[in-house]
């Protein structure tokens, strides 16, 4: 399996051999879509001189197109713009690994938020309808786990994942009604905090706390959980 | 944008973190930001803690062949970086800047490859009659003088471009600016049956209005939008006339009326008029909202 190396690495140690690799052909040839010519085979002259290596890219790739997908269908509600949008962000990554800078966080954070800030610009970007259905309870998702057959996820990571999600879902909790649906708009209907404003008839001062009140209680409360920021 | 106290800078940062800022607010919040190095580890604690947010999207069905899709792209992407850059300078380069700034831009398309390579093997070619050297070369000048008209209509339509851009910086940062005004408010005016969107912020003691458009489509030369406001009887009052860039994006400073105040204005409306616009209105009307 080309990928096999690298299955037991860290998402931040696979980033880290993306960057390391990134200015210098790699020694130790595994095979890759991109292993096929030596690294120093010029070929007929459209071939790049230094050749990388894709294997952690496609590790990271397997590990997390299936949250950001579903990330991205849930905000765009289209599946092909979704596609798009989250391989766009991996082969960002793969031109530019040093964006991501460990000193900020966990890769997969930051990998989902770079997914939430791209679909969010392509949402305004592109005509879009205001449907009145956003919602931090998409419809079929308190059974999401469980659901959906994954012969990739073990029965470990099914129940990690689970317990994640119902830790945000009791954190959710301690928001008032109206800041949860400030954070809706925002996170999953991608409107701006004048958008906002006008949907909900409300002040723009009035959102602008509520937004700064919403994301200080929900930090508070995910750190009760265990879900802090790792730092 | 006005210097922010210790308050107003923590509910920037966190609609920063929600990504809610209209693009020029996140733009001078970004600078400011930037200056500000003692709040990278909140704005971090947020990102993280948004990113949770996303485990409660609801699984769907893997696209059939995206691996694969994944993989072609891979293969057809540019391979390195250049090397002249140092990998610890690209990443001191990016370290504290904001996620949404932090992606390079999509690669450019390379030239058309072909054109060269062909004249120059053709060149290559021993004993070419000279008359026919002589024909490529007027083939060659007669196509670099095509090329530079090209290209100073390229130049002229990007400065028309820049220019646009300019002018609707200007007139979005004056938005920005009363935003912060004490008695600004913000009416939103939908599209009639369209996409189309528009939010009028107005400040009546200022007499100053900033109307900002959405998802319009550029009209032509002979026509323009033109922007309403209607009083309390639905008799319109012209408030200026604007045009839409290529992504549908308008702003006007709107003409806002001195002798009626807000309050006693109903609704805003947007029409397509004739070029420098009308005294009454006789487009339909696009979009509307009532005040």
């Amino acid at each position: 399996m080309p990928t096999a190396n690298y299955i037991s690495l860290t998402d931040e140690e696979l980033v880290e051999i993306l960057r390391s690799n990134l200015y210098e052909p790699i020694a130790d040839s595994v095979s890759t879509p991109r292993s096929s010519a030596s690294p120093t085979d010029k070929g007929n002259g459209s071939k790049p001189m230094v050749e990388r290596n894709s294997g952690p890219l496609e590790v990271l790739y397997d590990r997390y197109f299936r949250q950001c997908y579903a990330l991205a269908v849930r905000i765009l509600s289209n599946t092909a713009m979704a596609e798009e949008v989250v391989q766009e962000v991996f082969l960002k990554l793969w031109q530019a690994p040093q964006s991501f800078d460990q000193q900020r966080g966990r890769f997969a954070s930051w990998l989902l938020s770079v997914v939430h800030h791209r679909c969010i610009d392509e949402l305004r970007k592109n005509k879009r309808v205001i449907s009145g259905n956003i919602s931090l309870d998409a419809e079929g998702g308190d059974d999401f786990i469980t659901r959906i057959p994954d012969e990739q996820k073990g029965p470990e990571e099914v129940a990690w994942i689970s317990e994640q999600r119902a830790n945000v879902r009791r954190a959710l909790t301690k928001l008032s009604d109206v800041q949860r649906r400030v954070i809706e708009l925002a996170y999953f209907g991608g409107m701006t905090q004048m958008e906002i404003a006008s949907y909900l008839g409300e002040p723009l001062g009035t959102v602008k706390t509520r937004i700064r009140l919403a994301l200080q209680k929900l930090r508070l409360a995910l750190e009760a959980e265990g879900l802090g920021a790792e730092q | 944008m006005m210097n922010l106290n210790a308050e107003q800078f923590e509910e920037m940062l966190a609609a920063y973190a929600l990504d809610v800022l209209e693009p020029q607010e996140r733009t001078t919040f970004e600078a400011q930001l930037a200056a500000k190095p003692e709040y990278q580890a909140q704005l971090s604690a947020y990102e993280q803690m948004l990113a949770s947010l996303a485990t409660l999207t609801p699984a769907v069905a893997e696209p059939v062949g995206h691996r694969e899709r994944m993989m072609a792209k891979l293969n057809a992407a540019p391979a390195a970086a250049p090397a002249r850059a140092t990998a610890p300078a690209m990443a001191q380069a990016t370290a504290g800047v904001p996620l949404a700034a932090i992606l390079p831009p999509t690669a450019r398309k390379s030239p058309q490859p072909g054109m060269m390579q062909r004249i120059t093997a053709w060149f290559s070619l021993p004993n070419r009659p000279g008359f026919a050297l002589a024909g490529l070369s007027l083939v060659l000048v007669i196509g670099l003088i095509f090329w530079n008209l090209g290209l100073q209509s390229d130049v002229t339509r990007y400065q028309q471009q820049v220019n646009t851009s300019a002018n609707q910086m200007a007139q979005v940062q004056a938005a920005v600016d009363l935003l912060g005004q004490p008695g600004t408010v913000v009416k939103a005016l939908p599209g009639n049956k369209t996409t189309a969107y528009s939010q009028l912020i107005a400040n009546d003691s200022q007499k100053r209005g900033v109307l900002l458009a959405y998802n319009l489509q550029p009209v032509t030369s002979d026509k323009t939008y033109e922007f309403w406001l209607l009083d309390k009887s639905g008799n319109p009052i012209p408030a200026g006339t604007f045009n839409v860039d290529q992504t549908g994006k308008g702003v006007l400073n709107v003409n806002m009326p001195k002798d009626v105040p807000i309050s006693n204005l109903s609704a805003g409306a947007v029409t397509i008029e004739p070029a420098g616009g009308l005294p009454k209105p006789t487009g339909n009307i696009l979009m509307v909202g009532n005040f």
